[in-house]
């Protein structure tokens, strides 16, 4: 705006608007002031020759009636007294004379010899010439007219006469003049009036206004709003485009804070990410390290190398699930099951679970049920375990002493299940409270925390990504010192007949019936032939050798290709445990190549693929079943045991 | 040179500028009542002449003198010298407003103020007829008693009834017993001559003209000294807006009066020319009938003490002896006049 200066005289709206006005004002005024003159000699020189010829064609006619001389001497001296009438002559005779006059010392006279002062040059001629005539002499402001006289007026002498009168104008041309200069002169007051009146029209009801609007433009302050609509208009945008120009201002400044903040979060998560992938990856590389060379002899200290080996790969594993997890619920592309779920044995097991750990930490784990419990939800009975497991794992995490207490309830007018995970904790301070509250990955209560609990910080963020695809939401209640409270609300679906279970307390629940020791290796796939499809050396070895510990006949394959070309319709194995990404052929595609050719053998995806989705994939292409990478012994040999008895029956119908 | 005004520089600028606005409308708002009020004044134009109707007569001669030689414009007033052929109708003219004044005689002045009701004022007297004014009878009738049963043309509402009905007074006759023939001055030779009218009340140029035919004095105003005074006239409204122009007329006149004096030949002339006269005739009615009043006369009359008002009263009286019988002030019938418009 420092750019818009002052306009010079000749370009400001004032002068652009009131210059044209007088500009028309004075030519309207000195044309509507010159045209009456103009119009009124105009039609007083018409008059006046009308006049002159109407008081000649009376005097022919008076003469041409038989008058006798001395009546029209008279006729003509009371005519000539008229105002407006300077001299009337009457000649006749041959040579002609002057017969009858205004001035009687005429009579007798040569028309030429009428004093030259008196009656023009023009007029004398035509009298002597007696003919109809009619002229005006400017200079003496007189106009005259010529009639001939005809028969008839032998009486008074004026039989082949003429009559000349003159007219003076110049008492109405100075009276037009006198009544030209009032017209004009009031005419050009009334005109300045009107441009004085339009100048303080425009001056209060545009420039003024205007001017405020420019000077605010100016000062980039807010402009006022003038009453003309076109100006409130301009005041209006430029206010608009002011205000929205601060508002996009603050707006951006406000996104500037937040991508700040974002990408602060994001590199403390790096940071940290960093921190918790490293820990367990120096205790499994190390370990591996040692072991491989063969230093330790102890096979006691070698199993618990090995031990924790084992567990710092699964701390490893949670942590990429949790990532996963959380990516998902940022892109949205979080997907939960929707099946008949027993939400009390979801937190039983749980319960169970953590039941150790806690009594490790000298904390009590307690469940309780504030209401009856329906037997079943439409819900997802992993993600609920995960949920609850979340709570309680943080719970027992952040309680030094005392107890965490699991209570459930549920609403079945509202079809709500809620679940209250309270600890005796440190609690935290509102502002903590509400930095959780967020539910934003990452965050943790403060830095600190991270240092001294450990974790990722994403726990609480995955599971309120997961309550509200459950359809409800994490509530936080908490005092610092004293403890905190979060509960899980989900929702549960239609709970008409569903029973309902009364509730008792538990308090360490029992451990569920899942096998705590190793993994029995036992002969359960005996007898079996199954064939693996992996393009990973390394893996394809560690099925084979799991596989095969588990008594199965192993065939390898290193890609789908090779798969299909060994193949044969006529002898299928028990089980094909499939990669789906591999080079050439991949798993999708040999899937669908061996239904097509009619294999209804069971066909098991093992894939690294975790993202959502994936499973659907495979289902799809044909699989009937879906591991996830890595591989767990256990779930391994169930899923396996599992589809081998499903395929013999399968294989049995079929050949019935 | 400032490239970039501050904002204190353009608020300055701006406050002048709108303070522009009250001094120029003040300006044009008084430019605006001058104007309107340009050309004001009173309605006639001021340089329009002053209009004097006047008629042959000897004691006129020097009003005409003063417009030929100059003396009106000389004395800054422009007169213009209507001129008509009798008295009556220099009165009919005055009458009708198509003169502003008139020279006349007393009697004019009174039937005038009659007949359209005006106040007229008298603002000089030229002269008094001693003799000018006469009865001219037929050869046939010897004197003033001859005129019993004869038929004598006298021009109505004018001075020329009042001296028939003196001059029968003296005779021992009065109106009932002549018969009196309406007749403008200007016909009264033709109607003399074609023996329509045995007498006529006349004077110059007319009674020379009637002389001329054979007709003698049987009357004239030497017998009744002092009331057939000659004076100019105007509207008394006339007389008051226009007092100094009316003053130039007078100063006018005088000069005339004194130029006569002195070059008595040339005047004479002039006189004579513009009343359609011989010198010769023209001085002799001047010089034998007529009194010539002066600058230093008029006082004698228009002062506080003059005259005018004795005469008044003598014309009124034998005006209101005519006025029953129907012989005088009629108001002016419009049939009476040939003037007007067509």
């Amino acid at each position: 705006l420092t750019g818009l200066r002052i306009p010079s005289v000749g370009r400001s709206i004032r002068f652009r608007l009131l210059m044209p006005v007088a500009c028309v004002c004075v030519v309207a005024v000195v044309l509507s002031a010159l045209a009456p003159r103009w119009l009124a000699s105009r039609l007083i020189g018409q008059r006046l020759h009308e006049r002159a010829e109407s008081v000649a064609l009376t005097v022919g006619y008076a003469a041409e009636s038989g008058i006798e001389r001395e009546g029209l001497t008279r006729l003509v001296t009371a005519m000539g007294a008229d105002r407006d009438v300077a001299h009337i002559v009457a000649v006749a005779g041959d040579p002609a004379r002057v017969v009858a006059g205004t001035r009687r010392a005429w009579t007798g006279m040569d028309p030429s010899d009428l004093p030259q002062g008196l009656v023009s040059a023009a007029a004398a001629d035509s009298l002597a010439a007696r003919r109809d005539a009619s002229g005006a002499s400017r200079d003496r402001d007189q106009v005259f007219s010529v009639v001939p006289i005809g028969a008839g007026a032998e009486l008074s002498r004026l039989s082949g006469g003429a009559v000349l009168v003159v007219m003076d104008s110049s008492a109405i041309n100075a009276e037009v003049a006198l009544w030209s200069r009032r017209i004009a002169g009031v005419l050009i007051g009334a005109a300045l009036l009107v441009v004085a009146a339009g100048l303080l029209i425009i001056d209060a009801a545009v420039l003024r206004p205007l001017d405020g609007v420019v000077a605010a433009i100016r000062a980039n302050d807010a402009a006022p709003a003038p009453a003309t609509e076109e100006l409130g208009l301009v005041a209006a945008a430029y206010n608009m485009n002011r205000a929205s120009a601060i508002a996009s201002g603050a707006a951006m400044k406000r996104a500037l804070v937040k991508i700040e903040e974002a990408s602060h979060a994001k590199s403390a998560f790096l940071a940290n990410m960093s921190h918790e992938i490293r820990t367990p990856m120096t205790a499994i590389l190390g370990y591996l390290e040692v072991l491989g060379e063969r230093m330790v002899s102890d096979p006691a200290e070698a199993s618990e190398m090995m031990r924790a080996v084992r567990s710092n790969g699964d701390l490893l594993m949670a942590i990429i699930n949790d990532i996963l997890d959380v990516s998902r619920i940022e892109a949205q592309q979080l997907t939960v099951e929707r099946i008949e779920t027993d939400p009390s044995r979801a937190v039983l097991d749980t319960a169970a679970l953590m039941g150790p750990i806690a009594a490790e930490r000298g904390v009590g784990l307690r469940v309780e049920q504030a209401t009856p419990i329906p037997e079943r939800i439409v819900s997802d009975p992993t993600r609920l375990r995960q949920i609850v497991n979340n709570l309680v794992s943080n719970a027992v995490k952040f309680t030094e002493e005392g107890r965490v207490t699991i209570r459930l309830a549920c609403d079945p007018g509202r079809e709500r299940l809620s679940i209250a995970v309270a600890d005796t904790g440190c609690g935290m301070t509102p502002e903590q409270r509400e930095a959780i509250g967020r539910f934003r990955p990452f965050t943790q209560a403060d830095a600190s925390v991270a240092r001294r609990h450990g974790g990722s910080g994403l726990g609480l963020c995955i599971a309120n990504g997961l309550a509200e695809r459950l359809g409800g939401g994490i509530r936080i209640e908490s005092e610092a010192g004293r403890g905190s409270t979060f509960t899980v609300a989900i929702g549960t679906g239609p709970l008409d007949g569903v029973p309902m279970r009364a509730g008792t307390a538990v308090e360490r629940p029992p451990a569920p019936d899942a096998p705590a020791g190793p993994v029995k290796a036992g002969a359960c796939l005996r007898g079996a032939r199954i064939e693996v499809v992996d393009d990973g050396p390394d893996n394809r070895r560690l099925l084979r050798f799991l596989l095969e510990r588990a008594g199965a006949g192993v065939v390898l394959h290193e890609n789908g290709q090779r798969a299909l070309d060994a193949l044969d319709p006529g002898d299928p194995p028990d089980l094909v445990l499939m990669d789906m990404q591999m080079p050439e052929v991949d798993g999708y595609a040999a899937t669908r190549e061996l239904r097509a050719r009619g294999f209804v053998c069971p066909i098991v995806a093992v894939t690294a693929h975790a993202m959502a989705g994936d499973r659907e994939g495979c289902l799809e292409a044909g699989c009937d079943d879906y591991l996830s990478k890595p591989i767990d012994r256990a779930g391994l040999y169930e899923t396996c045991e599992r589809w081998i008895g499903v395929g013999r029956s399968r294989a049995r119908g079929s050949a019935a | 040179m400032q490239s970039t005004p501050s904002r204190s520089d353009d608020t300055r600028r701006a406050h002048r500028r709108l303070s522009i606005v009250g001094p120029s409308l003040l300006v044009l708002i008084a430019m605006a009542v001058v104007l309107g009020t340009w050309g004001g004044g009173d309605g006639a134009p001021a340089h329009a002449p002053l209009r004097v109707g006047i008629n042959p007569w000897p004691g006129y001669g020097f009003a005409m003198l003063a417009d030929s030689l100059g003396y009106y414009e000389d004395e800054g007033v422009e007169v213009r010298l209507v001129e008509q052929s009798s008295l009556g109708d220099s009165r009919r003219a005055f009458d009708r407003h198509q003169v502003d004044g008139m020279f006349g005689t007393i009697v004019e002045v009174i039937t005038s103020e009659q007949s359209h009701g005006h106040p007229v004022e008298v603002v000089l007297v030229a002269d008094y007829s001693d003799g000018s004014d006469m009865i001219l009878a037929h050869p046939d009738i010897p004197d003033l008693a001859g005129l019993r049963g004869k038929r004598i043309g006298a021009e109505p509402g004018t001075l020329t009834e009042v001296v028939l009905s003196l001059a029968l007074r003296r005779a021992g006759l009065s109106t009932n017993d002549v018969d009196v023939r309406w007749i403008s001055a200007l016909e009264m030779p033709r109607a003399f001559e074609q023996g329509r009218i045995d007498a006529a009340v006349c004077y110059p140029p007319v009674s020379v003209e009637i002389a001329d035919l054979g007709g003698h004095r049987v009357f004239d105003s030497s017998q009744i000294p002092g009331v057939v005074l000659d004076v100019l006239a105007f509207d008394a409204a006339t007389a008051a807006a226009r007092a100094d122009e009316i003053e130039a007329i007078k100063r006018a006149f005088f000069r005339a009066q004194r130029y006569a004096e002195r070059h008595p030949d040339e005047a004479y002339a002039v006189m004579a020319r513009r009343q359609g006269i011989t010198k010769e005739d023209f001085e002799s009615a001047l010089t034998e009938g007529v009194r010539v009043l002066g600058e230093g006369d008029q006082d004698a009359f228009l002062g506080p003490n003059g005259s005018l008002g004795q005469i008044r009263g003598t014309i009124e009286r034998e005006l209101r002896q005519l006025e029953p019988r129907g012989l005088t002030a009629v108001p002016l019938p419009n049939s009476a006049g040939v003037g007007g418009e067509p």
